[in-house]
């Protein structure tokens, strides 16, 4: 079963695969940032999600200040 | 699907990296926000400046060990010849900025040998690290990463007023900041006019994302390093008197 699940989140798309990480809410996407976000290559989705699991998920719904870091 | 290559395909390149930011941000803001807003912001300020310093010091070198792996590859690569040109540029403006936080530090009781003698955290190292293996060995276009994080998020003068006045920081402390808070829109915005110029192909896009994402998460975890510190006991009294 486990091995059936994993297979469908490979074939998933880019929208799915990091909505179940927990990378982002899919539903509070615009349509045009669902494109942006399925053009992303299978690299670039690997890394937010291993980010996502590394760091936690964000609080949602806060102001947030700049991370003011600078070179 | 024709439609779809076709909108895409309109996205410029700096407005695809701003989307892929935008998706590993919040990692780092969430980091960033509880530095900016714990109540003992004060007594790790100096820590947060000796990180800044440990990225700032390497910005020159790696700059232009970019630039010259960029001018290696301009006789067949078009990008490479673009970039060496901004690199060179752009290392210029870079220089003494680690000299002006060495300033700031010292103004706030740090003394200079100390600072230079201290080990930066492994977080720095394989952050400036990894840029260094990416434009030596791969392609010099992935700094554009690293300077598209670091200089696309610039401190607001008034952030830094509100942050400096709640906390109870001197002035002096901030310098440098303040100093960034002026160039930086301005560096972000020739570093995205110039990523728009280039003729990147999905591999470069690619590298330039990995290389965005790998600065968010070293940054984030250098930032996270202090809070733990700090909640670890390990920045010291001497640090709270030196910021205050």
């Amino acid at each position: 079963m486990a091995s059936k699940s994993k297979s469908k989140l490979k074939k998933a798309s880019n929208v799915v695969r990091l909505a179940t990480a927990g990378v982002l809410v899919a539903k509070l996407l615009a349509d045009a940032d669902k494109k942006i976000i399925e053009k992303l290559t299978a690299a670039e989705v690997a890394v937010l999600i291993k980010m996502r699991k590394k760091r936690g998920a964000a609080p949602k719904g806060k102001h947030h200040l700049r991370p003011n870091v600078f070179v | 699907m024709p439609r779809r290559r076709e909108c895409m395909k309109s996205l410029s390149h700096s407005k695809q990296l701003r989307a892929k930011i935008r998706l590993a941000e919040p990692c780092l803001l969430d980091v960033s926000d509880r530095f900016w807003t714990h109540p003992q912001l004060a007594a790790m300020f100096p820590e947060f400046l000796f990180m800044m310093h440990s990225i700032i010091r390497s910005s020159v070198s790696l700059i232009n060990a970019a630039a010259d792996s960029a001018q290696r590859r301009a006789d067949s690569d078009l990008v490479s010849r673009n970039i060496a040109r901004y690199y060179a540029t752009h290392a210029v403006e870079e220089t003494h900025h680690d000299d002006w936080l060495l300033e700031d530090m010292a103004a706030i009781g740090a003394e200079r040998s100390s600072v230079l003698a201290r080990l930066p955290s492994p977080a720095i190292a394989s952050l400036v690290g990894a840029q260094y293996y990416w434009a030596l060995h791969v392609h010099p276009i992935s700094l554009f990463g690293y300077l598209a994080v670091l200089e696309g998020n610039p401190p607001s003068l008034k952030q830094l007023s509100k942050i400096r006045t709640k906390n109870g920081l001197p002035p002096e402390g901030l310098r440098t900041m303040v100093k960034h808070a002026r160039l930086d829109p301005h560096h972000r915005d020739e570093i995205y006019a110039q990523l728009d110029d280039l003729p990147l192909t999905e591999n470069l896009s690619e590298l330039v994302a990995i290389s965005a994402f790998h600065t968010i998460e070293h940054i984030g975890e250098a930032i996270q390093e202090i809070l733990e510190s700090h909640r670890n006991g390990r920045v010291s009294k001497e640090n709270t008197a030196q910021a205050v």
